[in-house]
């Protein structure tokens, strides 16, 4: 009699839990993402997840999709991709020919990107990728890649713009970087900027990765003595540069780097020492911009505390995964429709700033071309937004002074 | 060079010169390729981290408990690892050593994680100043310190029964057990020594850069090419070799772009191999 009653009781709480939904909304849009949630990449795997749910959670509150009448919740199916492309490809055809899902949403890395975007290329269904930006993603041809994060060699980009309209404009540049993919992409993406806006690239040279002394290097940038500094390296050479340049004295008016200055050792580290260093970044909470479906960046952050708790801070990561659910909205509601072909076509027209991400517009590759992403520099100890000027905290201090004046 | 560039250069090959004496003597005359070298020199690194942050003692003074810890770490290893395999011969040894190495980096990680660390001494940075010439405070320190230790080192050699006698074993095993030495308690004297030398360039290495688990392989690929280029079991062809190998990769980095200041090593290195395969400074035995 009790088991009788238990069903029961079961079965209708799940009839009105269907009958709820069947109500709320004409139909369901289904995405799918296998992400890393184990293995070498779950730590950002993780953070991209929780993007997606933060978007997830806020489109079904807040009265879902509208295209074609019609009105869509959004269901998120997730996969674990083991931090393995092999896996991360396997998990996207499960997703597309099992759970039928209407869109997909990409993993944490370049490597895996580029094996999941080949089955949605086989299947015809559109990948936002927020996390893959190795340009080998985009070199094939295919026409259902989305990036939001920009090509690596755009990194320090804002930098020289910033550059620009200093006063009194720097003139000289010396730039060095760690010998190594990624930190090499993003030096050479500044050195050609720098020479388009007609700034006097003095030095470019590489050291190993890795290094721990670059004296010899830094000896050579003394001598040719020029206004700007700029180092892409990894986390560690940021550090490096600095205690370095101390110790031998040398004074550019602007020390820039690609990476190493936002980690809480670097302040901590370095004291006052830290002071008037420039880094460029791909976003950053505390930037103001809007969009149609968070509203402002604050809106956006008390979102991701209301969901994860008061001490959450969204970064890049999250901000991306979400930036990919806003974009895969606005071009549905652009496309009044579902159908991968109008929705393919909204996205490539679309030119917007979000507030999850400060720009993003599509080359024919698909990867996001826009630059307004932002630069800090360290000012009494903190990190503040100087650069895009949107979202300005305070101007940017320059010249350095020299380290005898400090 | 301009002068400044040979002050960096003399300033790291001081560094090197420390770091690499002590693997010298354990594979001149122990007979033992350290694989290990590199993980008890950033051991003590994180030594001296850690008696920086608990109990703000600067490195330069905790190098000496580095030193002791790495002491008795090394003849603990020696006698209950090594000392029972060494008949296996070399390859036993490089098998082992590898081993520890793999231990202790994961003993590291998971104390430490993977984080870069940094000691962050008040006078970090500083400097002072000789003509156009500008001397780092730390490093300058360093090298004086690493001076001091060499002497020390060679010192206890020469004068110490314990060092006579490490001579001896070196330059006649058997002689020296046919007069009643316990060759065993030299050749473990003699590791523990050099790998205490390990801690105290960690501790060193410690006050000028920073540090983390993934420096172990490089340093051990530096104190080959040291030993390699001076000798082995010869302190001062080991102090030659470090700093020549300061001087090479300060020159590799001024001359042929600092791209190749670490190939720079490897390609004399093996310059060395092919014409003076014995090194430069020429000689098989320490004594």
């Amino acid at each position: 009699m009790k088991k009788i009653l238990v069903s029961i009781i079961l079965i209708s709480v799940l009839l009105v839990g269907l009958v709820g939904t069947a109500f709320a909304s004409d139909g369901v849009i289904k995405i799918g993402a296998a992400v890393s949630l184990t293995g070498k990449m779950a730590y950002e795997g993780r953070l991209v997840k929780e993007g997606y749910e933060v978007w997830e959670d806020w489109v079904n509150s807040h009265g879902g999709i509208n295209a074609g009448g019609k009105n869509y919740q959004v269901k998120m199916v997730y996969y674990d991709d083991e931090s393995t492309p092999v896996r991360g490809a396997k998990l996207t055809e499960k997703l597309i020919t099992q759970n039928k899902v209407d869109f997909l949403f990409g993993p944490f890395s370049s490597s895996i990107t580029f094996a999941t975007t080949a089955i949605g290329e086989k299947y015809d269904i559109i990948t936002i990728a927020p996390e893959a930006n190795a340009t080998k993603v985009y070199n094939r041809g295919y026409k259902n890649v989305f990036s939001v994060l920009p090509p690596a060699p755009m990194l320090m980009v804002p930098i020289a713009y910033l550059a620009e309209n200093l006063d009194p404009k720097p003139k000289t540049v010396a730039i060095i970087t760690a010998n190594d993919l990624f930190p090499l992409s993003c030096a050479e993406g500044f050195r050609d900027k720098c020479i388009e806006l007609g700034f006097d690239v003095v030095l470019f040279e590489k050291y190993p990765a890795g290094a721990t002394d670059i004296s010899a290097l830094l000896t050579k940038v003394k001598n040719l003595n020029p206004d700007i500094l700029a180092d892409a390296g990894y986390t560690a050479d940021a550090l490096m540069v600095m205690r370095q340049c101390k110790e031998l004295n040398i004074n550019p008016k602007m020390y820039a780097f690609s990476v190493g200055v936002m980690i809480p050792s670097f302040i901590e580290e370095l004291g006052a020492d830290a002071e008037y260093v420039f880094e460029g970044e791909w976003w950053l909470p505390n930037m103001k911009n809007e969009d149609a479906v968070f509203g402002t960046t604050a809106d956006y952050v008390q979102a991701c505390k209301d969901k994860f708790g008061e001490d959450y801070m969204p970064e890049y990561h999250v901000s991306s995964a979400s930036a990919a659910g806003t974009l895969l909205q606005l071009a549905i509601e652009k496309a009044d429709s579902i159908e991968t072909e109008k929705v393919r076509d909204a996205l490539s027209s679309l030119d917007v700033e979000l507030s999850t991400w400060p720009a993003i517009a599509f080359n024919e590759k698909g990867q996001n071309i826009k630059w307004l992403h932002p630069v800090v520099q360290v000012q009494n100890g903190k990190y503040v937004v100087v650069y895009p000027e949107s979202s300005q905290e305070n101007a940017p201090i320059y010249p350095a002074p020299e380290w005898k004046k400090r | 060079m301009g002068l400044q560039m040979l002050m960096n250069a003399t300033l790291l090959g001081g560094l090197y010169a420390l770091m690499g004496i002590g693997f010298s003597l354990q594979w001149g005359i122990s007979g033992i390729i350290n694989l290990s070298y590199g993980a008890m020199v950033v051991l003590g690194s994180y030594i001296s981290l850690e008696f920086f942050n608990f109990f703000h003692i600067d490195p330069f003074i905790s190098m000496i408990m580095s030193g002791a810890i790495l002491f008795v770490i090394g003849a603990i290893i020696y006698r209950g690892l090594l000392q029972p395999f060494l008949k296996g011969g070399i390859v036993f040894t490089l098998i082992l050593t590898f081993a520890v190495r793999l231990i202790v980096e994961n003993i590291i990680l998971k104390v430490w994680s993977a984080d870069y660390r940094t000691i962050r001494l008040a006078y970090a940075g500083s400097n002072f100043q000789l003509g156009d010439v500008y001397i780092p405070l730390t490093k300058f320190l360093t090298f004086i310190t690493a001076g001091i230790l060499i002497y020390l080192t060679y010192l206890f050699m020469m004068n110490t029964k314990i060092g006579k006698g490490i001579q001896a074993v070196a330059l006649d095993k058997e002689g020296a057990q046919a007069v009643g030495m316990d060759v065993e308690k030299m050749y473990m004297i003699n590791f523990a020594l050099g790998t205490a030398l390990a801690g105290l360039t960690g501790s060193l290495w410690a006050s000028i850069y920073s540090f983390s688990p993934h420096l172990l392989g490089p340093l051990v690929g530096k104190v080959f090419i040291i030993a390699i280029l001076g000798g082995l079991g010869n302190i001062w062809g080991a102090a030659a070799g470090g700093l020549l190998l300061g001087f090479a990769e300060t020159a590799g980095a001024s001359f042929l772009g600092s791209q190749w200041q670490e190939a720079i090593g490897m390609v004399i290195m093996v310059s060395v191999l092919l014409w003076r395969p014995y090194g430069l400074m020429g000689k098989k035995f320490f004594g």
